[in-house]
């Protein structure tokens, strides 16, 4: 599961920065061990492709390193990194590929099955109680990817990597009112396209 | 408070003070309250997506590639200016002899004057006519001299600037050209 991102630069991670800025390849490549799981993440759940996240966060980070230092700490790394993350994956539109390529099921972690969730919508009479984890899986993916960009980014952010509203305002330069309509259009479009499983 | 305005206050903090009025517009509104299930339904669905990661060491892995891709391109960044100084750089090689020996025959020149000339005071030139540009055209730096003390000065080719001529002399100089 995801942690809650953190709020400021913690000081190891300054020092990591300014080493950085000078040429030093190991302090970034601590930096990109880092932030690469939120940030693969990020790009995952916007492309619901593997290879796509994975190629797209490479470029990121090669990106991240060149804009270095112009990086003066006057946002914390994370919101930052972030940033360009967003616009890399809004971006990406053009170059899509067609077909999609979800993580593997064997490495999804089965705590998913003893998720609350999960467990509550199982038992309830509704078409949830006879789907496997992986249609499941696939069906949210269909549904994430036929939102509009700027809609999916909001539900990937808020609903899934567990980001509060001020940070995806600050993350998507726009204000916190634009966040919370993207999230409510974005999940009435979802509900539609799953009222099977979300009634 | 609007059905409207409702909906899109859905997820607000409670410390909002809009929060307020919102409780009681769900309390007496079921078509907001129904609005706010379906958002919160579909929510608790998509966070079941988080439970897909990738295996373990594959951030590691790919820090890795991004350091080794990073190398690279230091490489090659290296290797191309190399590669220019080797073949473009003998291209400039009388230029840069030449160069050298303007400066030396200049330091030379400098070393063989009269010692009290050496040590007279430095100050500001007495008026502007001591100024006299030796080099103004647009692509060049402009390169100024007095009369009274060898100095050179390199300037950028636009603005005006404040030239030092020692403690506590300062001459307004305007570059126009
Ligand atoms: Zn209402």
């Amino acid at each position: 599961m995801e942690a809650v991102a953190p709020q400021k630069t913690p000081d190891d991670e300054r020092d990591l920065i300014r080493r950085a800025q000078r040429g030093d390849l190991s302090a970034y490549e601590e930096l990109v061990q880092r932030h690469h799981p939120r940030i693969y993440n990020l790009l995952y759940h916007m492309t619901s492709h593997r290879e796509d996240a994975q190629d797209l966060a490479q470029d990121v980070f090669l990106k991240a390193h060149a804009a270095l230092r112009r990086f003066h700490g006057h946002s914390s790394f994370y919101t930052w990194i972030y940033r360009i993350a967003v616009n890399h994956a809004l971006n990406f539109r053009e170059k899509r590929r067609h077909d999609q390529a979800a993580l593997r099921l064997d490495d999804m972690d089965q705590g998913v099955e003893r998720d609350p969730t999960f467990v509550e919508l199982r038992s309830r009479e509704s078409p949830f109680r006879d789907v496997t984890i992986g249609e499941l899986q696939k069906k949210l993916n269909v549904a994430l990817q036929k939102l509009s960009e700027n809609h999916r980014a909001a539900v990937v952010l808020h609903d899934i990597q567990g980001l509060q509203h001020h940070e995806i305002a600050r993350i998507t330069k726009t204000s916190e009112g634009t966040v919370r309509s993207r999230l409510f259009y974005a999940r009435q479009q979802l509900q539609k396209e799953l009222a099977e499983f979300a009634p | 408070m609007k059905c409207e305005d409702a909906k899109m206050l859905i997820g607000l903090p409670d410390a909002d003070p809009r929060a307020v009025a919102m409780r009681d517009h769900l309390r007496a509104c079921a078509a907001c309250r129904a609005d706010v299930d379906h958002q919160n339904n579909i929510r608790a669905l998509l966070a079941l997506k988080r439970y897909e990661q990738p295996p373990s060491g594959f951030s590691e892995r790919c820090a890795a590639n991004i350091r080794r891709e990073l190398e690279q391109q230091a490489a090659t960044e290296g290797a191309g200016w190399r590669l220019w100084s080797e073949h473009f750089g003998r291209a400039f090689q009388p230029l840069r002899l030449a160069a050298a020996a303007v400066l030396l025959i200049g330091l030379g020149f400098y070393g063989l004057r009269p010692a009290t000339e050496l040590a007279a005071p430095v100050g500001a030139p007495a008026s502007w006519a001591q100024i006299r540009t030796e080099s103004a055209s647009a692509s060049a730096p402009l390169v100024v001299a007095t009369d009274n003390l060898p100095l050179l000065m390199a300037a950028s080719n636009s603005g005006s600037l404040r030239m030092d001529y020692g403690p506590g002399a300062t001459v307004p100089v305007n570059f126009e050209y």
